[in-house]
């Protein structure tokens, strides 16, 4: 199966969300890191077809996902950011709903929810009202519904947007077994769940695809641009100004400091190995200065 | 012989095929062929027939809907035969009919109306069957299931009355029609949460006009038929009016993002 991206792009009036975005893929799990107003979501939304792109193209297996209409539709599962929900449904109730949209039959929508309900550990739920849950519990719910017609290529947005690290680690040991032989893409805030789930991961910034690669091939675009060391609050906070600061840790009057440079970094600085993260800082610390 | 010579007159040449051509050719015709069948077998299976997925959805419609439809024909049919006992009570059989055909819609609008937010409309937009396809197939369920309904009740309140059938059905649809406008209406311009409550003032206030029309005006005499097949033709064609104006409003949901 191939997921084809042809010079995607999405412009609202003179604003660009997509900028011709081209990418090919395969099964495994794809992680999309980028900061708030990168074009992930609006990315995803033209992947399911419920956006019409401004020009390029969604394909699967050389046919163009809109043409394919129910076809595509059948293989997809979707969970968005904003994941809206019937209050009064009780869980059950919302997954049959959603199996009858799917174009389940009843008997194999009872079978499948009841299973996705035990996996994603609302069993105890199941008959309660959506109302009621709390935001972690939604959450699980959306990604139960997700799931429900087993797709080829699953797209979730911010699945682990509200989950415990416990419900995150439950969860990316479901999508890692889930995602074989499937294409799973989502898209996070939280690195270190791209990181350790992913087979390859998309970095996005103002519609644009800036990089892509495995996490340690990534990392390697910072090797030797991260530095520890210990200095007093006053340097720190002036070496803010000129350098991305990714971590303080209070040692008694000092500071110890990780940060990410291009410049020659402090006296007594000492290279540390780079992280996920540390390329994220990396790559959006100016777009994140700008919402602030 | 020089050794060119030679090795000439030993170099032996393969037999020509004068049939490989057209065999290449045919080969790829076949596969084409069979290509293109795989796409159209692919689009066919895709779209499935309408009767199928109309019988999916029944049975993804609530008991509870078909046990209150079940329960008003009893209901309304049961009040029926006690009117029959006295006299003077039978012609209050016919409002009755016309009382309990906008009720049905009541039950049918307490199972359409959970599933109608368009606050979810963006998960609905990504799945095999589209909203709008949901949404049309369940009326179509409802509208056959208040066929049924109103057929019942009508034959059973015009034996009854001796009346004739096709007039007590027109006394059962043409209040059923506003009905279905009212909601209609409502359903653009209610907010979801407050539509079941809206519809069933609705309910209460056109069997409340029903009843006080009946109090003062005989209106079932053969003399006021025309005003009820006005009122049904033009009750007919708002609906359908209110249909597409329903529909078009769900289709433009996306356009929103």
């Amino acid at each position: 199966m191939e997921l084809t991206i042809e010079r995607l792009s999405k412009q609202y009036g003179s604003k660009i969300a997509v900028d011709r975005l081209s990418s090919t893929m395969h099964a495994g799990v794809y992680g999309l890191l980028g900061a708030n107003g990168a074009g992930k979501t609006t990315l995803m939304r033209m992947l399911c077809g419920i956006l019409t792109p401004t020009s390029g193209e969604v394909k699967l297996n050389g046919a163009n996902n809109i043409e394919l209409g129910e076809e595509y539709r059948d293989v997809l599962g979707y969970l968005p950011q904003d994941f809206g929900y019937y209050p009064n449904f009780t869980a059950l109730e919302f997954l049959l709903y959603m199996s009858s949209l799917k174009g389940l039959t009843k008997a194999e929508a009872l079978r499948k929810s009841a299973a996705l309900i035990e996996k994603v550990g609302l069993a105890d739920c199941a008959k309660k009202k959506v109302k009621t849950f709390s935001g972690g519990m939604k959450q699980r719910l959306g990604i139960a519904q997700a799931m429900l017609n087993d797709p080829k290529i699953l797209i979730l947005d911010e699945p682990t947007a509200g989950l415990d690290p416990k419900e995150r680690v439950r969860f990316r040991n479901m999508l890692a077994d889930f995602a074989k032989d499937r294409i799973v893409i989502l898209s996070t805030h939280i690195v270190s769940d791209v990181e350790y789930i992913s087979d390859e991961i998309l970095l996005m910034k103002k519609g644009c695809l800036i990089s892509r690669g495995t996490a340690e091939r990534l990392t390697a675009q910072v090797q030797g641009k991260v530095f520890e060391c210990t200095m007093p609050q006053k340097q720190a906070d002036e070496l803010s100004q000129s350098c991305i600061i990714a971590n303080l840790h209070h040692v008694g009057d000092n500071v110890l400091v990780r940060l990410i440079t291009d410049k020659q970094p402090p006296q007594g600085a000492l290279e540390a190995a780079p992280t996920l993260e540390d390329l994220y800082l990396y790559c959006f610390s100016d777009e994140e200065r700008g919402a602030l | 012989m020089t050794d060119f010579e030679e090795k000439l007159a030993l170099y032996k040449l393969e037999k020509y095929d004068k049939d490989a051509v057209q065999n290449a050719v045919d080969s790829a015709n076949k596969l084409l062929l069979a290509d293109s069948a795989n796409k159209l077998l692919l689009a066919d299976s895709a779209k499935k027939p309408r009767p199928r997925f109309i019988l999916t959805q029944i049975s993804f419609v609530t008991k509870k809907m078909w046990l209150l439809q079940g329960a008003l024909l009893l209901f309304a049919c049961g009040a029926m035969l006690l009117f029959m006992r006295e006299e003077w009570l039978v012609k209050r059989i016919l409002p009755l009919a016309s009382i309990a055909a906008p009720l049905v819609i009541l039950i049918n609008i307490t199972d359409f109306v959970r599933a109608y937010n368009v606050g979810s409309i963006e998960l609905e937009l990504a799945t095999k069957f589209s909203l709008q396809k949901a949404a049309a197939a369940k009326l179509i369920i409802f509208g056959c299931s208040d066929a049924v309904f109103l057929a019942a009740l009508s034959a059973f309140a015009a034996a009854s009355t001796k009346a004739g059938v096709l007039c007590v059905l027109l006394y059962c649809l043409v209040p059923f029609n506003f009905m279905c406008c009212g909601c209609l209406l409502l359903l653009r311009k209610v907010k979801a949460e407050s539509f079941a409550f809206s519809s069933a003032m609705l309910a209460c206030g056109l069997c409340a006009v029903v009843f006080s029309l009946n109090l003062n005006i005989e209106m079932y005499k053969g003399a006021y038929t025309v005003f009820w097949l006005a009122a049904f033709f033009i009750t007919s064609a708002e609906i359908c009016r209110q249909m597409y104006r329903a529909f078009k409003s769900l289709q433009s949901v996306p356009y929103k993002w």
